[in-house]
């Protein structure tokens, strides 16, 4: 008997613990919302970094189809692919 | 061989491009053609006068001039009303022929008579005649025309047909010509593209190849109003919205009157990834976005679950999903093909909608605009715009080169509009993913569902190809927009053999795509390409002193 009226009941806490509940509590919230805001960041900076993709990734098919025409005008023309490269290295050079 | 009779008002023409456009016209290599030039009235004394002597000089050339201005349908009515040929061809009074285009397009209507309508590849040309903004187009694609007009320029009709339609309707001056190939080809027989650059659209500040809308803003509203009511009489249920950047480019948005069971079928293992940096589980997600986002009403979610999908990702799916869900079991090694099946077989309705696991939906009215479009006559299959979480294209249909599938513009940037607007325009095409598309059950039936000896990739390319070999077509809808997180549920990669088993039973098939265009790989031109307009037989040297016209007086 005495020990049961000795011993603490678990839904009565200290005030200091609660207090320190109450603290942790906020704490996570704050963690949470720092979770959620650095998260968005995240997903902003994956759509940046896929509208430079998807540039690049332009301009590569465009690389690829130039390179593939000069391949076949030089098996067409000997030295008209270099020709080719030049001028587009010239044209470059102007832009 | 037919004969020709080229119709062209004319208003206002400055004298040098006049002059040109009526020395494209008498340097045609075919020499069956008349020119009806109906004069609306110009103020400058210079234009009666070159027509006249054009006339004078050359007895295939008519011209009647107009005390008042009629506008450029009255006007294209009184050419029309001069026109003795089989055949009609629309000729601007400001443009020019390349010189071998009648004889290009009467080679056409040689090989099939039965041909109505037929139209052709163009660029553009400037005052000092130097060419640019090439247009190859695809064979005809009815999807298409309703979205944007792209047979525009050089386009040659049956007169009888012509006729048969009323000819050009003032209610839509200034998009006439749009208005009267969808009347047209709402009841030809046959319709034939010639994949070269036949005519050159001059671009003047004054002409919409040049000005855009500012030139004509009359012009684009007209356009709306023509596709509005071609969508009434053929009755596709949509409302014609008008795009807010390209003044050329349409959009439909459904307004379906009824709605029809929508079975969607997702094959599953329960697989977990990282979606926007946090971990999920694809089908909860896949589902939640359904369940959350779609205003259909009239749908179930049919769910073919493999072995390995965790109990506690069954229960979750109840809960979200509730009556709608159906779950079927999948035994047996990996076959996305035979799943589809199995879910196709569990279904209750009329149409099919096959959806992988990893997709989000993005679009709340996707599966009404689906329905629309499945729903009209000579659809098989529709497709949507799908993109991955970081916003780049992903898929915006298949099109195939020398027998091969590939995607358009795959990974290129968001906004990227595509070729000629392709990414923006609703089209067909030879191919959708099977990620996202509606079937009707019949149809699936009718081809034989999915071919269970293609177990992992090509299953959709060689579906879409069964349906359009049935003569259905095959539509790419991109106002329907998905998140699609890629790969995430299977083995990216291609084996050989897939590629050969792809090629024995579709190589001739898919050897020409009607939907690309000779001078397109996947949707972009071939650099040489450019300068295709550059191939002409030059005319002997006897025939280019006659065609010198007198100079103004």
């Amino acid at each position: 008997m005495s020990e049961q009226s000795s011993s603490p009941t678990p839904l009565r806490q200290k005030p200091q613990q609660i207090a320190e509940q109450q603290d942790l509590q906020s704490e996570l919230d704050r963690s949470r919302e720092e979770i959620l805001r650095l998260r968005d960041l995240l997903i902003g900076m994956e759509n940046e970094l896929g509208a430079a993709r998807g540039r690049l990734a332009m301009q590569e098919d465009s690389r690829s189809r130039i390179a593939s025409a000069q391949a076949q005008l030089s098996a067409k023309i000997p030295g008209a692919g270099f020709l080719f490269g030049l001028l587009l290295r010239l044209l470059r050079g102007r832009t | 061989m037919p004969r020709f009779s080229i119709i062209t008002p004319v208003y206002e023409t400055p004298a040098d491009v006049l002059r040109k456009m009526l020395l494209s016209v008498r340097g045609q290599s075919h020499g069956d053609w008349e020119l009806c030039l109906a004069n609306d009235a110009s103020k400058q004394p210079h234009v009666r006068g070159i027509l006249d002597r054009a006339a004078a000089a050359e007895p295939r050339i008519r011209v009647e001039h107009s005390e008042c201005n009629e506008g450029i349908v009255g006007a294209s009515n009184r050419a029309l009303a001069m026109a003795r040929g089989e055949f009609v061809a629309l000729l601007d009074h400001d443009d020019a022929l390349h010189p071998d285009a009648l004889a290009h397009v009467s080679e056409a209507i040689d090989r099939s008579p039965e041909t109505d309508y037929v139209y052709t590849d163009e660029d553009k040309i400037d005052r000092q005649g130097w060419h640019s903004g090439v247009f190859f187009k695809p064979d005809w694609s009815p999807e298409r025309m309703r979205t944007q007009m792209y047979t525009c320029h050089f386009s040659v009709f049956r007169r009888s047909l012509v006729e048969e339609v009323g000819g050009f309707d003032p209610e839509f001056e200034g998009s006439q010509d749009w208005d009267l190939v969808l009347k047209v080809t709402e009841r030809a027989r046959r319709i034939v593209h010639v994949p070269r650059i036949l005519y050159h659209w001059r671009m003047l500040e004054s002409s919409a190849a040049g000005g855009g809308e500012a030139a004509k803003p009359y012009a684009f509203e007209a356009g709306k109003r023509a596709v509005q009511a071609h969508c009434d009489r053929i009755g596709l249920p949509a409302e014609v919205e008008r795009d807010p950047e390209e003044p050329g480019v349409l959009h439909l948005q459904p307004r379906i009157r009824h709605q029809p069971l929508v079975s969607i079928v997702i094959p599953t293992a329960g697989q977990r990834r990282d979606v926007r940096f946090e971990e999920t589980v694809l089908v909860e997600n896949c589902v939640r976005s359904i369940v959350e986002r779609s205003t259909y009403e009239n749908y179930e979610i049919v769910c073919v679950y493999g072995e390995a999908t965790p109990p506690e990702v069954i229960d979750r799916l109840r809960e979200i999903a509730g009556k709608r869900l159906r779950l079927v079991l999948y035994e047996g090694k990996f076959n996305f093909s035979k799943k589809i099946n199995l879910g196709a077989l569990n279904s209750n309705g009329e149409q099919l909608l096959l959806l992988n696991d990893d997709i989000e939906v993005r679009t709340n009215d996707w599966i009404e605009r689906m329905v629309m479009y499945a729903d009209l006559d000579g659809v098989g299959i529709v497709g949507g715009r799908l993109i991955w979480s970081d916003g780049r294209l992903q898929h915006v249909g298949i099109g195939f080169d020398g027998g091969l599938p590939g995607h358009y513009y795959r990974g290129f940037h968001g906004d990227y509009r595509g070729y000629a607007n392709g990414v923006m325009i609703a089209r067909n095409c030879l191919g959708v993913t099977a990620a996202c598309l509606m079937t009707s059950k019949q149809t699936f039936e009718a081809v034989g569902g999915m071919t269970t000896t293609l177990p992992i990739n090509f299953n959709d390319v060689d579906f879409c190809l069964k349906v359009h070999v049935s003569g259905q077509r095959i539509v790419y809808d991109p106002d329907l927009v998905m998140y699609h997180f890629e790969s995430s549920s299977r083995d990216p990669e291609v084996r050989h053999w897939e590629i050969e088993q792809l090629r024995d039973r579709w190589g001739v098939v898919a050897a020409v795509d009607p939907y690309g265009n000779p001078n397109l790989r996947y949707g972009l031109p071939r650099i040489p390409a450019y300068f295709s307009w550059t191939k002409r037989r030059p005319a002997p040297m006897w025939r280019r002193q006659r065609l010198r016209l007198e100079p103004m007086r």
